[in-house]
């Protein structure tokens, strides 16, 4: 294979997406996550402290919610790739091109990966804005902060590598969610940091040590908040990693033998 | 004589349907000439497009070889995908893009220079009357000036072989009449033609040879005019309608 001329068709594949997304679909992804992140914000921050929640918890919510970005947008692509795939299969013309297999699923994660990055990017003034002074930005060191972003980006590519290949048909695209995502978010440390599942419930705890958003959220909380309370800020990212290609490799694997493809 | 520009030994194809295997191609043998157009005829379900999806290498056979030029195509898949194009009989374009965008892009993903891009783009759209839709997204545009811009992507690295899947489906006479003056072009031009039609009147104006498929299976493979002569028949139409009925008789 000559690996010169398969990078360049990679590259070409990778700009044109990046060109349609950019012309597309850009502005609305950050305008809706704006919307989604200021209802959740000013909720958090402003309305639940007046009932008893405690005042850390717009921060607490806030930083996790840069990682929901992330995660919630790897259903998007998924639906969309989907949805090619049963409509006009642009897919096919794609994988005809002269890469093997395999690299178009490489290409498709880094675009994944690209696309889930940028927004989660851009809404971060919002977030500083709507709390203000209650999210102190003077400690986040950017080396952890840049690990911990690129690792959670290639997060949900991986996953949406893996959950286009559980999906069967636009029909059955919408149980993935309920039964799948959803659970996910809600036991992945978005609401509450692991160690304050251990002390209420031990055994949802440790399963949940099984479900890596738990690690993109625990490591995001650690760059904003301290170390102090949450899992080992290095592991998670490791953890991570194995995670991402564990699952990545095992979706494109299966799209690849679903496609059935050379 | 013409010299074998594509061979395809013993392919054949098993597809899972229904959790049972189902052999779609059944030990398939057969060659193209350079500079041949070869019809595959067959009816539905003959095997026609997934024959000509298993050469453009959409799929992979279950067992079998396929050489170019003598080599397999699965020892250097990349640099064979760089021979060939491809026009399936689903309009794939990317309706995001505009008709110059499409033909533009394609020529980078085959790894052409911007200056050859451009004189190619150019021949095409003049060739194929595109001019007036040059940035017109391809869902806005007819059934055959969107097959049209199908033709000048798969054509835009100026390959060897093209695999023509079912290239007049569903469009009007005068349409499949205008796309036949286009084959007619790339022939001329040199280039090698699979063609998958279930048109019999296309493959006799069009093909040098036919090869009719039955249930996975070579039937037959000839001259339009060698075939008419073996059945003493005045079309190849007719022919068609005596191999179905062998076929039922059997």
């Amino acid at each position: 294979m000559n690996y010169r001329e398969t990078i360049k068709t990679i590259y070409q594949l990778l700009k044109t997406d990046l060109f349609k997304f950019f012309r597309f679909s850009f502005v609305d992804d950050v305008c809706n996550k704006a919307i989604w992140i200021s209802c959740t914000l000013v909720i958090a921050n402003y309305i639940w402290p007046n009932i008893g929640m405690a005042q850390s918890f717009g921060s607490f919510m806030a930083i996790g919610s840069i990682v929901s970005c992330i995660f919630w947008d790897c259903w998007g692509v998924s639906v969309q790739f989907i949805a090619d795939l049963e409509g006009n299969n642009t897919t096919q013309y794609y994988l005809s091109l002269p890469i093997p297999a395999p690299w178009f699923f490489v290409k498709q994660a880094l675009f994944y990966a690209i696309r889930a990055l940028i927004p989660a990017l851009c809404i971060m003034p919002l977030i500083k804005i709507i709390l203000w002074s209650n999210l102190d930005l003077s400690q986040v060191h950017v080396v952890p902060f840049v690990v911990v972003m690129i690792t959670a980006s290639f997060f949900g590519a991986a996953l949406s590598l893996f959950i286009t290949s559980r999906v069967k048909d636009m029909h059955s695209i919408d149980n993935i969610s309920i039964r799948f995502l959803f659970p996910m978010w809600f036991f992945g440390g978005s609401q509450f940091s692991w160690y304050t599942l251990l002390k209420i419930a031990p055994v949802i705890a440790h399963i949940s040590l099984i479900n890596p958003l738990l690690y993109a959220m625990e490591s995001i909380h650690v760059v904003f908040l301290g170390q102090a309370g949450y899992l080992p800020f290095w592991t998670s990212i490791g953890v991570l990693w194995l995670f991402n290609i564990v699952i990545g490799t095992y979706g494109a694997h299966s799209l690849i033998k679903r496609l059935d493809c050379v | 004589m013409n010299s074998i520009l594509l061979r395809a030994e013993n392919i054949s194809k098993v597809r899972l349907s229904n959790k049972q295997k189902k052999t779609v191609i059944n030990n398939i043998n057969f060659s193209i000439n350079r500079g041949e157009i070869i019809g595959l005829l067959g009816a539905n379900g003959a095997g026609k497009t997934t024959l000509s999806s298993l050469i453009a290498t959409i799929y992979p056979p279950t067992s079998g070889d396929i050489l170019f030029e003598g080599q397999s195509i699965y020892k250097n898949l990349c640099d064979y995908r760089r021979l060939i194009g491809y026009c399936p009989q689903k309009i794939n374009l990317d309706n995001d893009l505009t008709v110059e965008q499409n033909l533009r892009c394609a020529g980078r993903y085959m790894g052409l220079a911007e200056a050859v891009i451009d004189q190619q783009l150019e021949k095409y759209i003049v060739l194929y009357g595109l001019q007036k839709y040059h940035h017109a997204k391809p869902d806005t545009l007819s059934g055959g000036y969107a097959r049209r811009v199908l033709f000048a992507r798969a054509l835009m690295h100026d390959p060897q072989l093209l695999i023509l899947d079912e290239p007049t489906v569903g469009l009007d006479p005068h349409i499949r009449h205008q796309l036949w003056d286009v084959i007619r072009g790339l022939k001329a031009l040199g280039v090698t033609i699979i063609l998958t039609t279930h048109y019999l009147d296309e493959a006799e104006c069009l093909a040098d040879r036919v090869c009719v498929l039955d249930q996975g299976s070579i039937r037959l493979i000839d001259t339009p005019a060698g075939l008419k002569n073996t059945y003493q028949k005045t079309s190849l139409e007719d022919v068609f309608i005596q191999l179905i009925k062998e076929e039922a008789q059997a």
